[in-house]
């Protein structure tokens, strides 16, 4: 019995001491060791940039390239975006990309703001990469959560959507702000920038050239345009020294891409990574595209201004020679390939491994946008001084040795040949198919400037209604062009209340509502 | 010139053997069992299979007069040189199925490189998508080798009587090693260059356990079993995957023939589980038993840095069984009858660890500079609860006519509060998924089991049985309106749940349809119009399941067959979706020359309908209206199926016959499992889910492998 009760107390020994610790070491235990707990500002910024240029050279290819005649499918089946016809789920890949993203670009805000973290730089960068992403979002969809988005972590998870002009307006803050946080030119990382290599000051102009894109925008708008304009003019004509923009090529906004065929390594082109050699390869050239640039003898499609007789724009020629598709033909017509983007496979010059395709904003753009408000008055000119630098700049950064800046003899040359001078006869604008104005003169060439750039091509169409594309017999939609995408299905289920809200207030959740900059 | 249908004459009869040998004994007062088996299984796939080999070893001996102790140890090895991939891509072998075309020979597909560029370029034959299923059957290799160590150690102590004491400490370790080799050009440009991926998973869980037990009868009638015990439990899992992603020589897989610099992806999983428990067990006069649990959880993975205040948990049961056939003199044809009821609660915490902390990750497996950083995904859960179920059954359990024909019933009802699940979130939360208890789901259902043997003589045995369950659950409340738990891989397919629908609902978006029901038709096309909105679609969880077996034993034969159905599901097939979308499914067959009218209606423009009459000459836009990406409706389909799971034929050799031959046991048998499938479902088995038992894992078959029958032969000597 004496024994029994040794081992009873021996229990009760146990017992109570496992009671202790039957929690002892949970916290360590359920702490993953190899998630971080905090991250610095740097580290966040380059794998968000290249995903959002991942997202955004995709879809520019199969997307934005169809609608903008730029390129067009062989293909009789239905769901063909070159005829107009969008499905549903086309709207889900950018949404996503986009939002996920944007996480990382506004936790740099956060993370930059903090008292042992702070740096006016990075907070400034992070408004800026923030605007840059939230504005292709609401350009695309119309009004989107923003105010309330990426609020997961505050457990908002059914985020209201906000209106488009609100997010304009905001945006247009952020972007004033970030342009004060840049003048001090806090250093950051250099080798954690994968834009700029460090320069802060490329930053503010890269900010305030974004700051000029989204004024343009909406300087249409009754509602705005007075402030825009104004702004506009402060930025260009008033205030340069407070305001810098891109200048040239070296200020251009872009990350580049390591140039080899690996679809695995740091800075693989997202057009190898993203999208089969047979895909890129079966891509025809649409006439539209090709067929001005052919007129002109342009540098960036003359086979002997490029490598080994490929021009700079990595195309091979068809069974026809330098043509290319018409755009909208009809199912059943029988259209063949003829000129086409070289892809990896064939060792030729090719888009597909080049490493300047990952374009964020460039300077062609700015100076074109200072074309513009230049023609309508909002700034003083002369128009073709902005009109000819975009163009050079354009040609610029594909050849940067051919043309370096408008006065060059190339340069004089290739427009006098092409008939591109400037004519300050035409009227401001006409939007008849085939006429001749000067809006039509500057976006066609703004349209060949942001070639492989997000969606800007069709913003500025839907904007302006430019360049003047033929309609084919082909287009369904009533031949109307898209003008936006519609909401994800899944937003339906996984965020109700918000989604009737916003159709309630935009309108009809499909590819045809307009956007508020749209509507009259 | 038609050739064989590419699936049959892909894929050949694999073939698979077991071998196994025990031996028992006892040697100087040790009781000792030594086993060892192989297995080879060469699988349908060409180049494809594994080899398993067990060695195990059981000893038990008595120290002293009160001691027992008792050994286990196993060693297991598994290794395969090829494991299929399945799923929806490049690289996966099903994904060329959706894409072959029906009447092309399967052995153009051998020579599959481009003519000089062997190991550098694939050729494609008759299509621009995936390589040709011997490629990746041949050069797409997913090898393994998996050492396993099983060891437990258990002693037994009588302190008295009626007081024992048992402790016991057991391992289970696994050292895993994976290699992934992908040739150049491989998965269109995912792999220009090829990839090798060494990953080196080590995993153990080790346990240790005491219990000790009490038992006693008290007075004439009562007899009492009362247990108190606790265990521990660790679990650990580590993984290291070294990819060398771009090989610089083609076809030469090793790390140091690397491209790119190596990119390191770690993996880890850690948990504990701590518990006590108790039991008393009160039986009166053999006819009234009383059984009483209380268990009390401490789960780490719901610890968070902070706090780990609520990672216990408590849950109790009761039950009480009374067995009428002893307490009153029933029928002579009752021989035994029981009553159950029971109210039993059981918790649960999860083995999926780091779920409650938010965190930063490293950014595309750390090949940026600087250390970059992803935010989570994932959003955690800082308060998660352990979930509890509360079910209360009744059950019957009755014999008959000498348990010639016996009948198990059970009715339970009950309620699973705060399952741990991941819910999807809309993108623009910044988020993927967020960890959530989705609140209750109250659950009911039946099960009845019945066996009987019709006829029984001397030499002549025949028996039946039968199950029967069905299960319905409905959800009661939720952590938000509605929650997102998975989506397939096309035409929005996505299961969600709803306050007052069903765990396993699939939604997704749909046909037009005219106020009747009817398909609604593009009027200049005569392709079916797609519902711009999310249409409920149907339950992927069974209503209902049945087994059926039967056997007859004549002398020394024995024959058996089993079958087995379930009624009320649905899911979605991908497979059939493309292949029926991209025109290799024979349903696409009507049209294909003069084009089809699809069955339904079209919309007059005064809003009313017409009976179709639209020809649609574009057949390939018609079937993907019907069958395609844009919706999911067109390609859910029943997942009821009736099975012939197994067919058993055995000789048993007489004793005397056996004992001539010095044996003590001599059976042959042969055998044959899944038999014959007969179901609507359009892929290869309507049993895909990859995670059987949980009907958030089901819904979508996302290029499932052809599932396989199996016939052999048995040979049981026994010494």
């Amino acid at each position: 019995m004496k024994n029994n009760k040794n081992i009873i107390y021996l229990l009760l020994t146990i017992l109570s001491l496992s009671t202790v610790s039957c929690t002892k070491d949970f916290t360590e235990v359920n702490t993953d060791p190899i998630g971080r707990r905090t991250a610095e500002a740097h580290q966040l910024l380059t794998p968000a940039l290249v995903n959002v240029l991942n997202a955004n050279m995709v879809r520019n290819w199969n997307f934005n390239n169809q609608l903008m005649q730029v390129t067009v499918e062989i293909n009789d089946s239905e769901g063909r975006v070159f005829r107009y016809d969008v499905r549903r789920n086309q709207a889900d890949y950018t949404w996503n990309n986009w939002y996920t993203n944007l996480t990382d670009l506004r936790d740099i805000y956060t993370i930059a703001s903090q008292p042992g973290s702070l740096n006016k730089s990075y907070q400034a960068i992070s408004l800026i990469t923030q605007s840059w992403v939230y504005s292709l979002l609401t350009d695309t969809y119309g009004d989107v959560p923003y105010s309330d988005a990426n609020s997961g972590k505050a457990d908002i998870m059914e985020p209201a959507f906000d209106k488009q002009r609100a997010i304009y307006e905001d945006m247009f803050l952020k972007l004033e702000q970030a342009n004060q946080l840049l003048k001090e030119g806090t250093a950051i990382v250099p080798t954690s920038d994968p834009v700029f290599k460090g320069d802060v000051s490329k930053w503010r102009r890269f900010g305030n050239s974004l700051y000029l894109r989204l004024l343009l925008r909406v300087a249409g708008k009754a509602e705005v345009s007075a402030t825009t304009i104004a702004k506009i003019k402060q930025m260009v004509d008033t205030a340069p020294a407070e305001y810098p923009v891109m200048e040239n090529n070296s200020h251009t906004a872009k990350i580049l891409w390591n140039g080899t065929n690996s679809s695995t390594a740091v800075f693989s082109s997202p057009f190898m990574v993203n999208i089969r050699a047979v895909d890129f390869r079966n891509m025809p050239v649409c006439d539209f595209f090709l067929g001005k640039l052919v007129n002109w003898d342009d540098p960036r499609v003359d086979p002997a201004l490029g490598t080994a007789s490929v021009p700079r724009f990595g195309l091979d020629r068809g069974p026809d020679g330098w043509v290319g598709v018409s755009s909208g033909y009809s199912p059943g017509s029988g259209v063949v390939q003829q000129t086409h983007f070289n892809s990896d496979t064939e060792n030729k010059l090719t888009l597909q491994t080049d490493v300047n395709t990952g374009i964020i904003m460039n300077s062609a753009e700015v100076a074109f946008i200072k074309a513009e408000a230049a023609a309508k008055g909002w700034i003083s000119g002369p128009v073709q001084n902005y009109y000819y630098k975009g163009m050079a700049d354009a040609i610029n950064y594909w050849m940067p040795t051919y043309i370096t800046n408008p006065t060059d003899a190339n340069f004089q040359n290739y427009i006098n040949t092409a008939g591109l001078t400037w004519d300050a006869t035409l009227p401001l604008d006409a939007t008849a198919f085939g006429s001749k104005s000067q809006m039509e003169s500057i976006l066609v060439q703004k349209y060949y400037a942001m070639f492989l750039v997000d969606f800007q091509q069709w913003f500025e169409y839907r904007r302006t209604g430019h360049p003047i594309l033929p309609k084919g017999p082909g287009l369904v939609n009533g031949g109307r062009m898209p003008t936006r995408l519609n909401y994800p299905l899944i937003t339906q289920s996984t965020n109700p209340t918000s989604y009737r809200n916003a159709v309630a207030a935009q309108g009809a959740d499909d590819i045809n509502t307009l956007v508020w900059w749209q509507r009259p | 010139m038609a050739y064989e249908d590419p699936v049959d004459a892909f894929f050949t009869t694999g073939f698979e053997s077991s071998n196994s040998l025990s031996l028992d004994g006892t040697y100087k007062g040790v009781g000792l069992r030594l086993s060892a088996s192989h297995g080879n299984n060469e699988w349908i796939v060409p180049n494809t299979g594994l080899e398993r080999t067990t060695v195990a070893l059981n000893a038990n001996t008595t120290i002293a007069k009160k001691l027992t102790i008792n050994f286990k140890g196993q060693y297991s090895n598994r290794h395969s040189d090829n494991l299929p991939a399945t799923g929806y891509g490049n690289q996966s072998l099903m994904y060329w199925f959706m894409f072959a075309q029906p009447n092309v020979n399967v052995d153009w597909y051998r020579d599959y490189w481009a003519p000089g560029r062997e190991l550098l370029q694939f050729q494609n034959i008759t299509t621009t998508n995936p390589e040709s299923p011997y490629a990746i059957s041949e050069q797409y290799l997913n090898g393994q080798r998996r050492n396993g160590f099983l060891g437990s150690l258990s002693a037994n102590y009588k302190i008295t009587s009626d007081l024992s004491l048992m402790v016991r400490a057991s391992g289970d370790l696994n050292n895993d090693v994976r290699e992934t080799k992908r040739p150049w050009d491989a998965s269109g440009n995912k792999f220009a260059q090829g990839s090798f991926r060494l990953a080196n998973i080590r995993s153990y869980e080790i346990s240790a356990d005491f219990m000790l037990r009490y038992n006693k009868k008290i007075g004439k009638d009562f007899q009492v079993t009362a247990t108190v015990g606790g265990s521990q439990l660790r679990n650990s899992y580590n993984r290291l995957e070294t990819r060398a992603d771009g090989l610089i020589i083609p076809g030469v897989y090793d790390l140091n023939n690397n491209r790119s610099p190596l990119v390191y992806a770690p993996d880890t999983a850690r948990y504990r589980i701590n518990s006590f428990y108790g039991t008393g067990s009160l039986a009166y006069k053999n006819y009234l038993y009383l059984d009483i649990t209380a268990r009390q959880d401490w789960n780490s993975t719901l610890a968070t840095i902070t706090r780990t205040d609520n990672v216990g948990f408590f849950y109790p049961s009761a039950s009480l069984a009374f067995i009428a056939s002893d307490f009153w003199k029933l029928p002579a044809s009752i021989s035994y009858a029981k009553l159950r009821g029971s109210i039993a609660q059981v918790g649960s915490g999860s083995t999926t660890p780091f779920r409650t902390e938010y965190t930063y990750l490293s950014a595309a497996d750390g090949i940026y500079p600087d250390g970059a950083l992803n935010n989570t995904r994932i959003l955690p859960n800082p308060n998660l609860k352990p979930l509890i179920t509360t079910t209360v059954e009744l059950g019957l359990d009755l014999r008959l006519f000498k348990n010639r024909l016996n009948f198990d019933l059970a009715v339970y009802s009950g309620n699973t509060k705060n399952q741990i699940l991941n819910r999807i979130v809309d993108k623009s939360t910044g988020y993927n998924v967020q960890v959530v208890n989705i609140g209750r789901v109250d659950n009911k259902g039946i099960e009845l089991a019945v066996n009987g043997t019709p006829v029984q003589t001397k030499n002549f045995k025949w028996t039946l049985n039968g199950t029967f369950t069905a299960n319905r659950n409905k959800i009661k409340e939720l952590a938000d309106s509605s929650l997102v738990l998975r989506t397939g891989a096309l035409g929005s397919g996505q299961v969600v749940a709803n306050v007052g629908g069903s765990m396993g609902d699939i939604f997704g978006r749909g046909y037009l349809r005219a106020p009747d029901g009817q398909i609604v038709y593009n009027p200049s096309t005569g392709v079916a119009l797609e519902n711009p909105d999310l249409i409920y679609l149907g339950n992927t969880t069974p209503q209902f399941r049945f087994s059926f077996g039967t056997g007859v034993t004549y002398k020394q034969f024995s024959l058996s067959a089993l079958f087995d159905a379930q009624l009320g599901a649905v899911g979605h097939s991908l497979t059939f979706s493309r292949m029926a979308s991209l025109g290799k499914h024979a349903i696409t067959v009507p049209g294909r020359y003069n084009g089809v009218i699809g069955d339904g209606v079209l919309q007059n423009a005064d809003g009313t309908y017409r009976k179709n009459d639209v020809i649609a000459t574009d057949i390939a836009a018609y079937y993907e209206s019907l069958y395609g990406s844009g919706q999911a409706e067109g390609s859910i389909f029943k997942t009821d199926y009736l099975k012939f799971r197994e067919a058993n034929l055995t000789y048993t050799f007489a004793n005397k016959f056996t004992k001539k031959l010095g044996l003590n046991k001599l059976s042959l048998g042969v055998y044959g499992r899944n038999l014959f499938i007969w179901s609507e479902w359009p892929a290869f088995d309507p049993e895909f889910g990859t995670l059987a038992g949980s009907d958030i894992v089901q819904g979508f078959e996302v290029g499932q492998l052809p599932s396989t029958r199996t016939y052999g032969a048995r040979l049981v000597v026994g010494l």
